[in-house]
């Protein structure tokens, strides 16, 4: 029998639906549970879940993993490209472990995170940013894992200032806001202060649990802000799930049209729009010993069980600050 | 003679439903229950069941179901109704046994039952262990989801009745403005014929397949056109153990409408996901309904008895709870489906001369008024009130005596499989002989 009769081979609907399965986990990265160790994962559930996109969307210790099991990352049937869904600190990471001619195919960085890579990565790498309709915002839908890892109470402020500089501020004080924000480690004060300046911002506030989130129906006219600062991830489950529902991305950075390569669907409503890198950092490049020191004390910190359950230690975050805060002011 | 009525205490959940065609069966039997309430032979008592109050007594022991229970002990109702998919009748009933004592076994039980139960066999299977010997009742919506369920049914009489889910055929119904308006929107002349699937976009709703039919059709009809109106879901087919992860489905029919020719992809709309009313709307506007689904799940089928509430013609899957409006006379053709070894397979041949012949073959407005009017009498919010009545009565409920082992062992199981999945799935592809 030849190829071309095995493929039209009648099938039944069972076997149609079994074929599906088996063609999309060929093109999945297996294994895809986020960039930090399981117990990381636990607390930042359901933000890093895995979603398909030719673009393969993924997180890199998920692609170092799948090429130290000797699997070939890419699939013929996808675009030859990686979609990082990191933050700034697993990114740093990445690009200093990594060598360009170590990895097959293009790499796409959030824009917002693209003056992190390193000069001699610059031909292999582009830039990605979701792009959402315009339409009126009727409502408000914000999300975000609710601890000091991911998020941060002076952010919080600027993003509550951004939302009245969008809105105004007579209809920001009138907007119901819908609301997911998990709070798995609420050892301190933080959550609750961080929920109180929320409670105070808005009148009318709904709490859901992922159940609610995960069912909910059209979000046409809701304005999505997603509260996470991007140390850890830049693009999370749920915010994919959210705009392919219809929402919009409330505080929205253009792209440049000039620019702008391709732009690519990933839902009904929402796509990203790719483009090559406007900036880039010396500093990273620049692989100095301390830099060096640090990864290798977070490698030995990521290894010690106690710790674990932090994703990465809080001075990794500390130099990451300090290094844009270096950046911008250059 | 004074007539002694029944106290009916009937569970609502105060929670939007997962599933699309749910958010419209839960009110409309609500309204079909407050009909009923205004028969002699019932009054009512609402309870709302929060799934929040649930988790969290689950979790640390509220008390909330006790004193759920203590609240329908002094509301004295006799007879307790469970409408609504989303509550889980068990933990109400374990409080109310173990607050009312012997007081417990007086009680009626009634359960309308959807297409998720073969999702939650240890939920029924535990269920049945507690009501055994008690007078309850299963109430499905079609004739073949009934034998599906009776098919776990232990030894005895059935339990189990038919009333379909009311329609809200006062929303559902043929305009000709509105099909007017959708068609002069969409830029259809009136004699293009509009071909319309409404329901979730997902692997097991046949999308593809129907797009491929289309395909072929419009080599025969060039200004034919098709809405798909609904959300995409990434649901893959939880009965069979096959996952897919979000937005794949998505990419993969776009893939399949991307490799279409120019002018047959632009003859294809995507509607998105709409509301009641634009959706009554579109329904108006199109000519002949069709869905290929063979989902698991598919007890009833909301969307085409909307559909047919606005006087389409349809084209259906012999499967599940689709077949049942055939028998019921509203104007549908059915395709065969069988079950073998490999699987569900559709008729190719029938599909092909039914889709046909669908095509030329379009209701003018009287026609569809007439249909819609027809179809009301029977589904409707009234007439499903009317229908249910009986089963209702005291004198109608039997002591049960539970679901059998091939439940608990499905529950065991989780995913079906083999000639375990052809004897239950069996039901959904051939009327039940009792």
């Amino acid at each position: 029998m030849s190829m071309d009769d095995m493929l039209n081979l009648r099938r039944t609907e069972t076997e149609n639906w079994l074929l599906t399965e088996f063609y999309c986990n060929t093109l999945l990265a297996k294994g895809d549970k986020g960039p930090a160790s399981e117990s990381a994962t636990g607390v930042l559930w359901p933000f890093l879940n895995p979603y398909y996109s030719p673009l393969n969307p993924i997180y890199t210790p998920v692609y170092q993993t799948l090429c130290a099991q000797g699997l070939r990352p890419l699939n013929e049937k996808q675009l030859p490209v990686w979609m990082l869904r990191d933050g700034a600190v697993p990114l740093t990471w990445f690009f200093s472990r990594h060598q360009p001619d170590s990895v097959e195919g293009q790499i796409l960085v959030h824009a917002d995170l693209q003056h992190l890579v390193p000069e001699n990565w610059a031909e292999k790498v582009a830039s990605y940013r979701h792009r959402t309709p315009a339409n009126d915002i009727e409502s408000l839908f914000m999300a975000g894992p609710v601890n000091e890892r991911t998020t941060s109470i002076d952010e919080l402020e600027e993003k509550l200032n951004s939302i009245e500089a969008v809105l105004g501020k007579k209809k920001m004080a009138a907007m119901s806001v819908r609301l997911y924000c998990p709070m798995r480690d609420p050892s301190d004060s933080y959550p609750a202060r961080y929920m109180q300046k929320i409670y105070s911002a808005f009148k009318r506030v709904t709490a859901l649990d992922w159940f609610d989130v995960e069912n909910i129906g059209s979000l046409k006219n809701v304005g999505f802000v997603e509260l996470n600062s991007g140390w850890l991830f830049k693009d999370s489950y749920v915010q994919h799930h959210v705009l392919s529902r219809g929402a919009t991305l409330l505080v929205q950075k253009e792209s440049s049209r000039k620019k702008r390569v391709q732009s690519v669907p990933l839902s009904r409503y929402h796509s990203v729009d790719i483009e090559p890198l406007t900036t880039r950092s010396a500093a990273v490049s620049e692989k100095d010993r301390r830099l060096e020191k640090f990864f290798i004390q977070n490698a030995r910190l990521r290894d010690d069980e106690d710790a674990a359950w932090e994703p990465w230690p809080k001075w990794h975050e500390r130099w990451c600050r300090a290094m844009l805060k270096q950046k911008k002011r250059s | 003679m004074k007539r002694v009525s029944q106290r009916l205490g009937i569970f609502v959940s105060p929670h939007p439903s997962a599933w699309i065609s749910c958010n419209s069966i839960g009110p409309n039997l609500v309204k079909s229950y407050q009909m009923l309430a205004k028969d002699a032979s019932f009054t009512t008592e609402w309870f709302s069941v929060s799934r929040q109050e649930e988790e969290l007594d689950q979790r640390i022991g509220t008390g909330y179901f006790v004193e759920l229970a203590e609240q329908i002990l002094r509301s004295r109702v006799t007879d307790l109704i469970f409408l609504d998919h989303q509550i889980n009748p068990l933990p109400i009933l374990l409080a109310l046994q173990a607050c009312a004592g012997q007081q417990f076994k007086n009680f009626r039980f009634c359960f309308h039952v959807y297409g998720d139960f073969t999702l939650f066999p240890k939920r029924w299977f535990d269920i049945g262990q507690v009501l055994h010997g008690l007078r309850a009742k299963f109430i499905c919506a079609s004739d073949r989801q009934q034998g599906l369920v009776s098919f776990f049914e232990r030894g005895g009489k059935s339990a189990t009745s038919v009333c379909p889910f009311p329609v809200n055929t006062q929303l559902f119904r043929f305009s000709e403005k509105s099909r007017f308006q959708v068609r002069k929107k969409l830029g259809f002349r009136e004699n293009q014929t509009l071909l319309l699937y409404t329901g979730r976009l997902s692997l097991q709703k046949g999308i593809i397949r129907l797009i491929e039919e289309f395909e072929r059709l419009i080599q025969l009809d060039s200004q034919l056109a098709l809405a798909l109106a609904g959300p995409y879901d990434h649901l893959g087919g939880m009965t069979s153990g096959i996952t897919a992860p979000h937005s794949f489905y998505f990419h993969q029919l776009q893939e399949k409408l991307d490799s279409l020719p120019n002018k047959v992809r632009e003859r294809i709309f995507l509607l998105g996901e709409l509301p009641h009313q634009e959706l009554a709307a579109v329904y108006s506007a199109a000519d002949l309904f069709v869905s290929l689904s063979l989902h698991h799940d598919e007890d009833f089928g909301m969307c085409p008895a909307e559909a047919f509430s606005s006087g389409l013609p349809g084209i259906l899957n012999d499967w599940g709870g689709y077949a049942s409006f055939k028998s019921d006379g509203v104007p549908c053709e059915l395709v065969p489906v069988s079950l073998s070894k490999r699987g569900l397979e559709l008729d190719s041949v029938v599909l092909k001369s039914l889709l046909d012949a669908g095509i030329k073959k379009r209701h003018g407005i009287e026609e569809r008024l007439r249909v819609g009017e027809e179809f009301a009498k029977k589904f409707g919010i009234a007439a499903v009130a009317e229908k249910m009545k009986p089963q209702l009565l005291a004198q109608s409920y039997e002591a049960i005596q539970g679901f059998d082992w091939s439940l608990e062992m499905l529950s065991r199981q989780g995913v079906l499989t083999g000639e375990f999945y052809n004897d239950v799935y069996g039901r959904y592809v051939e009327s039940p002989s009792h």
